[in-house]
């Protein structure tokens, strides 16, 4: 199985995941607490630290096993300018978010389509962040093309989890292996999850999808050794694995069989991380934050009157907002 | 023991050897499906992430359906319309209500991604959940249907000198009977409607949210239930041949009145949403069913062969084996093609247009067509239905347990 059993307790206990809060909430350096601090110190830029982050999380991930309470060194950011990057801005925001409790929180996302050139940038990253396999993707861009040549334009809608208030997918679980944190992420307990694949059928936006247990590289000669790296979603390193007795399965790991979604990249903004996508879109226009402090950058996008939402009319009330 | 008079040995018994070699051929290539689902998980499927539910979804409700329906069915028209012939089936509904049930849950267990954990439906249930309810529900029935047949063959028992289970006084009997009979339909009906509902409270998906799914659901289970009855008293329960005509005559016009009704609500259905074409997502779904690729399923399958054809040979029909074979395309033709036509178009109009191209992947398409491993399975499952049925009647011809119904043409 994977490792990273403390945190993924905490992550899945009955409290559903209040007592994950812990990380990150305690900014205060205690000795042998802080995790690999030369390691970030050394990275001058905090952008590129965040870009770079997922490479040396496993060591962070390790380095907390074990350990309740932990708290997390988070990145160290410059002072605040003017005209600074908008992911040190949400970087700030971030960080102090999560010195309140869970439940106070509530993170968005807010989408700028105006800014969106489909690069696709975000569906890699997020791919490459979480270790997807093929059949799942959390994050696709839907390109829409309107008019009839020569008079055509492009739209470009990327489509993250919607993490919505009131998720059609959660209470379909018949083993409640899907639940909503208070601080709005929708989140699945692979360890829970039986693979029924109902909440897949009950998400009206498709955001669910799940692991067939297949590789990038099956039928081709070599297996890539990049398939076979661990992801870290909620805080465990996850290891796709089969075991077998005469050929046959007697199980699968999970994520193997698991219904998988977006989380918001969980397991790095409870780190002080941006989520991956935010992180790496090229035109800066995707947007991540606490809607619950009304000083974020997230507070005053979603204020505007060009703000819309996908399905509004089913009532779910998404967490992610378009700006057109 | 007594000999049985060959004319009332049913057809399938009589060519038991060869229903053996059929049902053996039958398993053996549909095991090679069982094997590669055993071996390789869900590599061999074709569901996927946008259309999640296959063929194994289709053929669990629809032997839920068969299960639930074929008891509901013969309780029904035994105790509330009191259709007497009807007790001469005896144990039928309750044997093929057992193995119907067994088989639908081994097909939903098939299609679990963690076929392991399927025991946390009861350590860790969300009630809330249909899903969740219905298994606690089939759980229920599961336990009742075993406990009304112990109590059905301890009745047959009295007239069955050799039967190993103790006798039941028939009062008494016949007063647990009624309360398990009035609790199965109950059951039975909560299970059926509960299928339906199961895909009614999806709100995601336009075709499904329909509040009429649970009723869709229980009639589309009493007419697959009634048309495995019907092949069942024409081609394997052993009994008397004019009693064998009187109730493949009642159970016949009685599912077809409920084909009749369900096919009405289906026009409801399909006109209402379509009438005047304006924008509704279902609209994109019902086309697929009449005019898409698979139209067929519906026009041949479903209407002509399914209805048409069975309803000629349930009232032109003079033979026992006309009205078993009508039942047979019954369950298979009509009913099976509703529930593939609910289940599959209901997934494959995308929730959010453009999202297959957004990301390609051949687990991330919004088309489905079985493959092979998936209809092997389904295959297999036939057979091992047809054969547990079997067996069940063919203990009740020459095993120790119960003769029924041929007391006086077995006495020589």
């Amino acid at each position: 199985m994977g490792e990273g059993g403390e945190d993924y307790k905490k992550f899945s206990n009955k409290k559903r995941g209040v007592e994950g809060q812990q990380i990150g909430e305690n900014g205060k350096k205690k000795k042998g607490q802080v995790i690999k601090r030369e390691v970030l110190k050394k990275i001058s830029s905090t952008v590129f630290a965040s870009i770079v982050a997922p490479a040396i999380l496993d060591e962070v991930v390790e380095a907390s096993e074990g350990r309740n309470g932990v708290s997390i060194k988070l990145p160290e950011l410059p002072p605040p300018q003017p005209n600074e990057d908008v992911l040190i801005t949400m970087m700030r925001d971030l960080q102090k978010a999560l010195q309140k409790p869970m439940e106070q929180r509530k993170w968005v996302m807010v989408i700028d389509l105006r800014k969106c050139v489909g690069c696709h940038a975000c569906t890699i990253s997020c791919i490459a962040e979480n270790k997807l396999p093929p059949g799942v993707v959390y994050r696709p861009v839907i390109e829409e093309e309107i008019g009839k040549y020569p008079n055509v334009a492009r739209r470009f809608l990327p489509r993250p989890c919607l993490q919505c208030e009131n998720p059609p997918c959660v209470p379909v679980c018949p083993v409640n292996a899907t639940w909503k944190r208070p601080d709005g992420i929708v989140v699945v307990d692979y360890k829970a999850c039986i693979g029924c694949k109902y909440c897949i059928s009950a998400c009206p936006y498709g955001a669910r999808t799940s692991d067939y247990g297949e590789y990038y590289s099956d039928g081709t000669p070599e297996k890539v050794q990049y398939e076979e790296l661990p992801s870290y979603e909620y805080h465990y390193k996850w290891k796709r694995r089969k075991k077998r007795l005469l050929g046959i399965i007697l199980y699968e790991q999970s994520p193997i069989g698991n219904v998988l979604k977006c989380h918001f990249c969980l397991h790095r903004i409870e780190r002080g991380l941006l989520p991956q996508c935010v992180t790496t879109c090229i035109g800066r226009a995707t947007f991540f934050g606490d809607a619950n402090d009304p000083e974020s950058l997230v507070s005053k996008l979603i204020a505007q009157p060009n703000v819309m939402r996908l399905k509004e009319e089913l009532g779910t009330n998404p967490r992610v907002f378009y700006l057109m | 023991m007594e000999s049985l008079k060959i004319k009332d040995m049913a057809i399938g018994l009589r060519y038991g050897r060869l229903l053996l070699i059929g049902v053996a051929i039958l398993g053996a290539i549909g095991i090679i499906g069982v094997i590669q689902r055993l071996g390789w998980g869900h590599k061999w499927t074709n569901s996927g992430s946008y259309i999640p539910w296959g063929l194994w979804v289709v053929a669990y409700a629809y032997f839920v359906g068969i299960s639930s329906g074929s008891f509901l069915l013969s309780s029904l028209l035994t105790y509330v319309f009191r259709i007497h012939v009807l007790k001469k089936i005896g144990v039928a509904p309750l044997i093929t209500a057992i193995i119907a049930l067994f088989l639908g849950l081994i097909s939903i267990w098939f299609d679990l991604g963690h076929m392991e954990r399927v025991y946390y439906v009861f350590t860790r249930p969300n009630f809330n959940s249909i899903m969740a309810l219905i298994v606690w529900l089939y759980t229920a029935y599961f336990i009742f249907l075993i406990l009304e047949l112990y109590l059905a063959l301890r009745v047959a028992a009295s007239d069955t000198p050799k039967s190993p289970l103790s006798r039941l006084s028939n009062e008494r009997a016949l007063r647990i009977l009624g309360v398990l009979a009035s609790l199965g339909i109950l059951l039975d009906i909560a299970i059926s409607g509960g299928v339906g509902a199961l895909f009614g409270t999806v709100s995601a998906r336009p075709m499904w949210h329909n509040p009429l799914y649970p009723i869709f659901f229980i009639l589309l289970a009493m007419i697959s239930g009634g048309g495995v009855l019907m092949a069942v008293v024409a081609f394997l329960y052993p009994m008397l041949e004019e009693e064998r005509e009187a109730v493949l005559k009642s159970i016949g016009r009685v599912v077809a009145a409920i084909m009749i009704f369900e096919l009405l609500l289906e026009w409801a259905e399909f006109s209402i949403p379509m009438w005047y074409g304006v924008y509704g997502e279902e609209i994109k779904n019902m086309k697929l069913i009449l005019f898409g690729p698979s139209w067929w399923v519906f026009w041949i399958i479903h209407l002509l062969i399914g209805f048409v054809v069975s309803l000629v040979l349930i009232f032109a029909g003079r033979k026992t084996w006309q009205w078993g074979l009508a039942g047979l395309l019954i369950t298979l033709g009509f009913a099976a093609s509703r529930y593939y036509n609910i289940v599959i178009p209901g997934l494959i109009t995308p929730v959010l247009p453009g999202l297959e191209e957004a990301f390609v992947d051949h687990r991330l398409r919004h088309e489905y067509v079985p493959s092979i491993s998936e209809w092997l399975v389904f295959i297999f499952l036939i057979a091992v239905g047809v054969f547990l049925i079997y067996i069940a009647n063919l203990l009740l011809v020459h095993g120790k347990f119960v003769q029924i119904n041929l007391k006086e043409e077995t006495k020589q």
